[in-house]
């Protein structure tokens, strides 16, 4: 089970940024459970205070990539130290350079308490204790004892789970479409910690070998162009000399193009697969689409046809539906056409009498509307169709190229050491070169053959132990719904859909352990994959990603719980979903012992008025606020439009209370 | 209704084969068979067929919480109860628990027509074998009974596979391109009898079907 940090306490003294009040300098803030605002305006602080929560978690490491769009692979999850000038972030935030500012974070990781203090000049832990016991203040020690209480092998890994699921930054990456991160945060949190270092170990040892094995074969390649380069000079048969010059410059354009071209077969295979889902996903829907209108049609059929046997209703329905006859395979649009006529004019279809329904048939207008559905997912399903079978004539074709490009080359390549072998014997040097080639070849065999039983081995290790995360995914689908529903009104769920990934630059892509998310929307008729964030709004795309950490927190933390840092989540709320984002995010605060650490500026907006009327916030002095206006250092605006602020923030709290009391 | 060659021998392979099911459905006593257990015969004969060496007909399908549904499979039924080959009753449609609709009928073949055509097929080695292969699959799926055949999907290597969820595709492709695990399974059955002991392809596909009625009646 992985530990995700429940925030107690934050302490800040000496630091010019929050200067605090006569009677209580600097910041001390209890984290009771439930929600804690921090209420501000531009430049007083918002953000560097999200970011010392954050900073004191994880002093100056980070790991790379996190926000970055590349793929966060094994090798990038190794915690590595800031660099100096990005250590001295809080410091140039202050006249004084912070020399004596210190800050101190209390929280719990499962059964084991932190206090850690930091020295905001250079964040260097200056004292640390351990479930109230003084322990070394050293950045080794801390790291082991954070690694231990959170479940996690390395400390890189704690920096993962608090960017992807504790603190909600600007710059995150939004982890429902982000399938890469998606793979190492669901390892972290759904595998045993052994399990858990097997995969990341298999993963660094297939990287490492794949890079060893390309970088000896550029050797290799360099050396053969030496090679050819010294034969040609020694020999005396100009033709001979003349086409090994030409092979060898064909071989070096063909042999990137081939790389190139294998790089693509991955990706196209990914949007081909895609491609073929929506197609067959259109394919159901039209089917039932026309399912349906034939139901209709049997009905009104039946209606006018009462003794009429199962197969004749049913051979009707199909000639009216898309006017094909079934008896003889003709399309007859005609006789289709005069039957709808029969029916809507209420006449049997078989005789043209005039009948009287016996049974109420279904009303014309539910029959056109119907047809309409039947319309579009027609030309949906056209659509669909259309572009799956363009990609799959673009993979048949680029491997296509691959298969004659690697032919031309493996016959240039039989050419040369034929032609090799008839120059006339050289020196003693190029006899070297030849036989140190010859080695190297062998190398270069057995490491290829290493790394592709070594990848083999990596792709069922991960089949393995997907298992293991995929019995956690009703339990993750169901809290992510009860999540997203309170902030949607489009039909929304996480669909299991492994994301196949290449490990290393080449070689086999493997299936890894991925949700996608399903949802629908004005321009579908049904739900459909936004497999990406541009495919949705921007505020949906906010609050799907939270509902996904919320039930992420739920599902896989000790008792559920854990805290949630957020920084200015109002900006893209229309006023109507206020209220339903701010229900959701009391939920998440009310449930154990979560902690929600939301910052705001003071805006004219619903959202913090609602939260803080939920929470039962009245007033600025109540303990469960942080008003930077009175702790903070003021900018110029809110020195000299102090009274302005003073009465938005005025105004918030009293249409908090305001909607208290209705 | 024009259509080319290739296409029409395609129509015919797909007509065959659910004439041959409704023809093994009715020797077992399973007639008539229901809309729904057609299309998991259907989907079984593809799973499977590697092991014959026979061609997949539905590679691709969703993986739908009702079971495998084939479009194609429901209009080719369509087509043969409309020729008068398969007799159709107890039409309804129903809404599924993937809000589609659906076609909900019972088939039966009718053996006037659809007899003479099967011995006809025969006559030809490769359709021959076709009609065999989806005979023996016919059968081995009966042995699990009603609410086993019912089941059987969520019990299969490939359409039960906790890695594929609902909604997502299921690939019976096998070789290179992709790994249709039912056929790996019954393959497989093959490493596990003793030396000496060799198996047929219809052994495979019996004991595979075995294998899903154990599970069945073990998860009951």
């Amino acid at each position: 089970m992985t530990s995700f940090p429940i925030f107690t306490r934050l302490q800040v003294d000496n630091y010019g940024l929050f200067p605090g009040t006569k009677r209580k300098p600097g910041i001390d803030i209890d984290l009771q459970s439930g929600l804690t605002l921090v209420l501000g305006a531009n430049g007083l602080g918002k953000t560097t205070l999200v970011s010392l929560i954050y900073r004191l978690c994880v002093g100056t490491y980070d790991i790379g990539a996190l926000t970055a769009s590349g793929e966060l692979g094994g090798k990038k999850i190794q915690a590595r130290k800031q660099p100096l000038s990005k250590r001295r972030w809080f410091a140039e935030r202050v006249n004084d350079g912070a020399v004596n500012a210190t800050a101190t974070l209390n929280f719990e990781l499962g059964s084991t308490s932190f206090s850690v203090t930091r020295a905001l000049d250079d964040l260097d832990l200056l004292e640390l204790r351990i479930d109230q016991e003084l322990a070394p203040a050293e950045e080794a020690q801390y790291q082991r004892i954070i690694e231990e209480s959170a479940g996690v092998n390395v400390f890189g890994e704690w920096i993962l789970l608090l960017r992807h699921l504790a603190f909600y930054f600007e710059d995150r990456r939004a982890l429902v479409w982000d399938p890469s991160a998606q793979r190492q945060l669901l390892r972290l949190l759904f595998l045993s910690p052994r399990a858990s270092k097997e995969w990341v170990e298999a993963e660094r040892d297939v990287l490492q070998r794949d890079s060893a094995a390309r970088n000896t074969q550029a050797v290799l390649s360099r050396l053969e162009q030496t090679l050819a380069a010294g034969e040609e000079a020694a020999s005396s048969d100009g033709e001979i000399r003349e086409e090994l010059a030409a092979l060898q410059e064909l071989q070096a354009v063909d042999q990137p193009k081939l790389d190139d071209l294998n790089g693509r077969v991955s990706e196209l295979d990914e949007r081909r697969n895609a491609a073929r889902l929506d197609a067959l996903t259109a394919e159901g829907r039209h089917e039932s689409a026309y399912r349906d209108l034939e139901r209709l049609q049997i009905q009104t059929i039946a209606a006018a046809f009462p003794t009429s046997g199962d197969t004749a209703r049913y051979l009707m329905a199909q000639l009216v539906s898309d006017g094909i006859c079934l008896a003889c395979g003709h399309r007859s649009p005609k006789t289709s056409a005069n039957l709808k006529k029969r029916l809507e004019d209420k006449r049997c279809v078989v005789c043209n009498s005039s009948l009287e329904p016996s049974a109420p048939a279904p009303s014309q207008r539910t029959i056109n509307k119907a047809q309409k559905t039947l319309d579009a997912a027609a030309e949906n399903f056209a659509a669909m169709k259309g572009s799956r079978d363009a990609l799959e004539a673009e993979f048949e074709e680029l491997v296509g190229q691959i298969q004659k490009l690697n032919r031309s080359v493996a016959e240039r390549s039989a050419r040369i050491d034929s032609l090799a072998k008839r120059l006339p014997p050289g020196d003693s040097e190029l006899h070297e070169q030849r036989s140190e080639i010859s080695v190297l070849r062998g190398r270069v065999e057995v490491m290829k053959a290493e790394l592709d039983d070594r990848r083999d081995a990596y792709s069922q290790l991960i089949k393995r132990t997907s298992r293991e995360i995929v019995s956690h995914k009703d339990h993750i689908q169901k809290n992510f719904l009860d999540f997203a529903e309170g902030f949607l009104l489009e039909k929304c769920e996480l669909k299991w859909a492994p994301h196949k990934d290449t490990i290393g630059e080449a070689g086999p892509a493997i299936q890894f352990p991925a949700f996608v998310l399903v949802m629908g929307g004005t321009d579908f008729s049904s739900p459909q994959r936004r497999r990406g964030p541009d495919q949705v709004s921007e505020s949906q795309r906010e609050f799907i990603d939270l509902a996904f950490r919320m039930a992420l927190i739920r599902v896989a933390g000790t008792g559920g719980s854990g805290s949630i840092v957020i920084d200015a989540p109002e900006s893209s709320l229309d006023a109507v979903f206020v209220s339903r984002a701010a229900e959701v995010l009391t939920r998440f605060a009310s449930e154990g012992e979560n902690r929600l650490v939301i910052t705001s500026n003071l805006v004219e907006g619903d959202l913090i008025p609602e939260l803080m009327r939920r929470a039962k916030i009245h007033t600025p002095s109540n303990d469960r606020v942080v008003d930077l206006l009175k702790i903070a250092e003021p900018t110029t605006a809110t020195r000299t439009l102090s009274r302005q602020y003073s009465e938005v923030r005025d105004r918030l709290f009293s249409k908090a209370r305001r909607g208290s009391k209705k | 209704m024009i259509v080319s060659d290739e296409e029409a021998a395609k129509i015919l392979r797909r007509q065959l084969r659910i004439m041959a099911i409704l023809a093994g459905a009715e020797s077992v006593g399973l007639s008539p068979v229901s809309s729904r257990q057609l299309h998991v015969f259907g989907y079984f004969t593809d799973a499977l067929a590697p092991v014959w060496g026979l061609r997949i007909l539905d590679v691709r399908l969703l993986k739908l919480q009702e079971g495998p549904t084939s479009s194609e499979l429901q209009h080719d039924v369509d087509r043969l109860v409309g020729r008068g080959v398969v007799a159709v009753s107890d039409v309804s449609h129903s809404v599924d628990s993937d809000g589609l609709w659906r076609l909900d009928a019972n088939y039966a073949l009718n053996s006037a027509f659809g007899a003479p055509i099967l011995d006809q097929a025969r006559l030809f080695n490769e359709f021959a074998d076709e009609i065999a292969y989806t005979r023996e699959v016919v059968y081995a799926l009966s042995g699990l009974g009603q609410a086993g055949l019912a089941h059987a999907p969520s019990f299969d290597a490939s359409y039960g596979d906790e890695l594929v969820d609902s909604g997502d595709m299921v690939n019976l492709e096998a070789g290179d391109r992709g790994d249709n695990l039912t056929a790996q399974v019954a393959d497989r059955f093959e490493e596990v009898v003793p030396p000496g002991i060799t198996i047929t392809d219809a052994e495979k596909v019996h004991l595979y079907i075995r294998e899903l009625y154990s599970r069945f009646h073990n998860d009951a």
